[in-house]
């Protein structure tokens, strides 16, 4: 109108006596102020506005902007930062009704949460009233939409409850529902692709917040069992506090949310932290096992032996259950992977009395599509010795579940294992036949013995051969998976020489010595006593497979030396393949009378040493995929 | 009191020197007068103090003038002692110093006084402040007494070399005494009733109402309903000015402003028809702003309901003006009771 101000405004003044219920006009008198930074004139209209022109949607536009630059605090955009002063210039009460107004004119749900919390964050004394009925709309609002993580579920379990828990006493038995609806957003929301940016993306964040939300919880029910949401490894006291005593009372469960009459009951309590604990370890438990960006995943196998001559013998004790996890992974993934998997197996055992609860909520949160869920309930037979049972449960899942390359090799490799324990050496070998056909590529990080002169490696590698009795999460890795299946069949193959000779199986038995060099030295230099005690040791495949120097060194000394019991007789000597087209017969001997047989010996291990650059974990691996029948045996 | 009592502080008095016995003059009378706070001070009492005055703070009684330092050194010392005494123990004495009904001593204070007021001015002096601007209301603002004062010190504001008053922080003294601030601009209004007064006023005046916008409602200690403000002035000066010949009119501008939201606020009988009567007919070719302020004045005044006089006056006023569109919105929309309302 005129560039004066002063004109300005007393030209406003005076259109303001003209026109009094003019909307228009002392709109424009608070624009005027809004321009020229003069808040607090700015305020005063503008609380003049509010209440004398309360419908109108100009005002109610100019009131949303306002709550909405006070939500961005670091805002640096000059209109905002005016609003801001404007804002503060205003009396408390009149911030209020402008804050509650903005509230009510929310075009939805989601906006009003939003104001709304605004609201309670800057007056605290008004959560009481404000409060309650949000819950109730964001609740209904989700009970309609079904979407596990919608948008309402998600402002109310992140960010309304948080805020609003401390402050008001809820009734208890919206609380325990409100904690339904928490786990379940947490738990749903870490396996979706739907993202909201406010949220943390680590899982380990997720599960803090889930975690410190049920601590408020039960601190609001009085929950005494609160503090066991503080570990991470629950410890046998602590999982007797856990245990619960007695048999549910109604079949339908012991939370019954239908019912008014819920919260007093320690059952509840109890199942819920049990619930909570065991979500998160299995989950962890999935997560460290799974194959990740650096690592090739993880599977449990079992070296204890369950003995069948002493059928009384009861279940093994925990005592002996030393679980233990490969030293290629991070001492902190190896803890957690131990501690979580542990708790996951304590607490799964407590929620066994809880069935009807459990299957409602793990199906609600989604449990059965972890992919890792039905391995971990196979891995917790296992854990327990029962592996009859983990046997029949892995092989239906091999029928029912999709089985990539990876799923297969650990699904092999626990059947193995658990074939191994119950004593069927026959299967647990053809298993084990069947992890070799699907081995993973050589990985190109260190610690993998290649090729040539494994000897300063293999040092490295004597101390990592397992107790007898033990239960380990191996990498599936190639050496790691190698390493399992050698051990295996060695263990086999020492059963099948016992009692009796057989030369095969002890030629075997020292192609598969070579693995790792010199870990199975000293059952090597057994081999080579009973060999030396019988004088007498026939190995066809000797040649193709066996390429050591240190073995080839041991052969050669005796082939040459003579006995030192029996003057008259050498050992004999059988180690050359069958000469293609001579009989079995013409196979030269090594007894003093052939020269030339022995002459040949000495040549073809002169030969076989110029193989001793060749990576031995490839002949392993050959000699089991071309000879697995042989390994098979009888 | 007794005569008693009077002769034994002359002879205390006359023991000592200047300037110890003016200050221990004052505060005698101070002492005495405070006994009558809140109400008249008997004849008698006025006048022993006015014999200890005459001969122990003003030296009346010698022959000669007062040389100029001496009355300075007086001025100051009076200055000093009225800013540590009370505020209706000073009145008191001040009334006493200069007597409205006692014409021939005013008179003859009539200097001291006037360059009392300069001092305390310039020295920001509250309580004296305070003091002459009730005395203007109750000598009478318009009366020649009190506009050949107020001249004075108008010139010995804006014209003298040195106004140390103004040179900074003129503002402040509208904080030091809005009363004497309000009355001294309302006397003005009397002096230059109908011409324009100094740019340098009219700039103080703005900034003293960016100060205090209510300044012309600062109640005077006792209600007077009689109290006159600078109101109708300020119209008349506004209203006058011709936009054409100012060099800078945001002072006008703000002045504007600033009446229209006083006027908003005036109570009932702030302002004469007559007055916009006398201002209508004193206008020769007004120019487009000058209507327009005008206008607008009117209009604030009718929304305020301030106006005492017959209406019919005030709408030939506003008929009066060539039709514009802000005329005609005010005609229309004070057709009905507004205008009636005027009592």
């Amino acid at each position: 109108m005129c560039d004066d101000p002063f004109r300005a405004e007393a030209w406003l003044i005076t259109a303001k006596t003209l026109f009094p219920n003019s909307f228009a006009i002392q709109f424009a008198m608070y624009d005027m102020y809004k321009g020229t930074h003069r808040s607090s004139d700015a305020a005063r209209e503008l609380a003049n506005l509010m209440s004398t022109f309360p419908s109108e949607q100009g005002l109610a536009s100019e009131m949303k902007s306002i709550a909405g630059a006070i939500q961005d605090s670091t805002t640096v955009i000059d209109s905002s930062r005016q609003l801001v002063a404007i804002f503060k210039h205003m009396t408390p009460a009149v911030q209020y009704d402008l804050l509650l107004s903005v509230c009510d004119n929310a075009i939805d749900i989601t906006e009003r949460c939003r104001f709304l919390l605004l609201v309670m964050r800057r007056f605290p004394e008004s959560t009481a009233k404000l409060g309650p009925p949000l819950i109730e709309e964001l609740l209904s609002n989700q009970n309609e939409s079904q979407i596990p993580v919608s948008i309402h579920r998600k402002l109310l379990v992140c960010d309304v409850l948080p805020l609003i828990l401390p402050r008001l006493q809820l009734p208890a038995k919206l609380v325990v529902e409100l904690l339904e609806h928490s786990l379940v957003f947490y738990v749903r929301y870490m396996s979706s692709s739907d993202k909201y940016l406010d949220l943390p993306m680590e899982p380990k964040e997720l599960w803090d917040r889930l975690f410190n939300l049920t601590r408020l919880i039960a601190q609001k029910l009085d929950w005494n069992l609160a503090d066991l949401l503080e570990t991470t490894n629950i410890s046998d006291s602590q999982l007797s506090r856990l245990k619960s005593f007695g048999v549910p009372r109604s079949s339908i469960g012991i939370v019954d949310l239908s019912k008014s009459r819920v919260v007093a009951d320690d059952e509840i309590q109890r199942f819920y932290i049990t619930l909570v604990l065991f979500l998160r370890s299995v989950h962890f438990y999935g997560r460290f096992t799974s194959v990740m960006d650096d690592l090739p995943g993880c599977v449990l196998t079992d070296f204890r032996e369950t003995h069948p001559q002493v059928p009384k013998k009861k279940k093994i004790d925990r005592g002996s259950n030393q679980l233990s996890a490969s030293k290629h992974l991070s001492g902190n993934i190896a803890f957690s992977l131990i501690n979580h998997f542990q708790t996951a197996v304590k607490t799964w055992s407590l929620l066994i009395n809880y069935k009807e609860d459990f299957d409602r909520l793990s199906e609600t949160v989604g449990l059965p599509e972890w992919p890792f869920s039905k391995i971990f309930f196979i891995d917790s037979k296992i854990y327990h010795g029962q592996h009859d049972e983990a046997i029949r449960m892995q092989c239906n899942l091999m029928v029912t579940a999709k089985t990539g390359l990876h799923e297969r090799l650990t699904a092999n490799v626990r059947l193995a294992s658990c074939f191994f324990a119950t004593g069927d050496r026959q299967n647990a070998l053809a298993r084990v036949l069947e992890v070799i056909t699907d081995l993973p590529e050589t990985a190109p990080e260190s610690g993998e013995s290649t090729g040539g002169s494994t000897l300063s490696s293999a040092r490295n590698f004597c101390a990592r051969v397992p107790e007898s009795n033990q239960l380990c999460f191996i990498l599936c890795s190639r050496v790691e998976i190698l390493r399992f299946c050698v051990r295996l069949i060695m263990l086999c193959l020492k059963d099948r020489i016992a009692d009796q000779r057989d030369d095969s199986a002890m030629g075997h038995l020292i192609v598969l010595c070579q693995s790792e060099w010199p870990t199975y030295e000293t059952q090597f230099h057994q081999l080579i006593e009973n060999i030396r005690k019988v004088k007498a040791f026939s190995y066809p495949l000797f040649m193709t497979y066996i390429v050591l120097p240190d073995i080839l060194e041991e052969f050669a000394y005796l082939a040459t030396q003579p006995s030192l019991e029996l003057e008259n007789s050498r050992l004999q000597l059988d180690l050359l393949p069958p000469a293609p087209g001579l009989g079995a017969r013409s196979r030269t001997v090594t007894r003093g009378v052939n020269r030339g047989a022995k002459e040949d010996l000495r040549l073809a291990m002169e030969k076989q040493m110029a193989r001793s650059e060749e990576d031995v974990d490839q002949i392993i691996v050959s000699f089991l995929l071309n000879e697995g029948k042989l390994i098979l045996g009888k | 009191m007794t005569t008693e009592i009077a002769s034994d502080i002359k002879k205390l008095l006359r023991k000592q020197e200047f300037p110890t016995v003016a200050i221990e003059a004052i505060g005698q009378l101070q002492k005495i007068l405070a006994n009558f706070v809140g109400m008249s001070v008997p004849q008698q009492v006025v006048q022993v103090c006015n014999e200890v005055l005459e001969e122990f703070v003003f030296f009346e009684k010698k022959r000669k003038k007062l040389s100029a330092i001496r009355e300075i050194q007086i001025l100051d010392l009076i200055c000093a002692s009225f800013q540590t005494c009370a505020q209706e123990s000073c009145r008191n004495l001040f009334f006493v110093m200069f007597p409205p009904t006692d014409k021939r001593l005013l008179d003859q204070r009539m200097p001291i006084l006037t360059r009392l007021i300069s001092l305390a001015v310039t020295l920001k002096v509250d309580t004296i402040l305070d003091c002459a601007a009730f005395w203007f209301h109750v000598v009478g603002i318009k009366t020649t007494v009190s506009l050949q004062l107020v001249e004075y010190l108008l010139r010995d504001l804006f014209e003298s070399g040195t106004s140390p008053c103004l040179s900074h922080e003129p503002a402040l003294l509208v904080n030091t005494s809005p009363a004497f601030c309000a009355t001294f601009v309302t006397a003005t209004t009397f002096i230059y009733s109908m011409r324009l007064p100094p740019k340098a006023l009219l700039e103080l005046l703005a900034t003293w109402l960016e100060e205090n916008l209510y300044l012309s409602y600062v109640p005077l200690e006792t209600v007077m309903p009689t109290a006159q403000t600078f109101v109708p002035g300020l119209i008349r000066w506004i209203v006058l000015t011709d936009p054409n010949s100012e060099t800078d009119a945001s002072v006008t501008n703000r002045l504007h402003l600033a009446l229209l939201k006083i006027i908003l606020k005036a109570p009932q009988g702030i302002i004469q028809v007559d007055n916009f009567v006398a201002l209508f007919e004193a206008l020769e070719k007004p120019s487009e702003l000058q209507i327009e302020r005008f206008v607008q004045i009117l209009q604030a005044a009718l929304t305020a309901q301030c106006v005492q006089g017959k209406p019919e006056e005030l709408r030939r006023v506003i008929e009066g003006f060539p039709p514009t569109k802000l005329r005609d919105l005010v005609l229309e929309y004070n057709v009905k009771d507004p205008l009636q309302k005027l009592s």
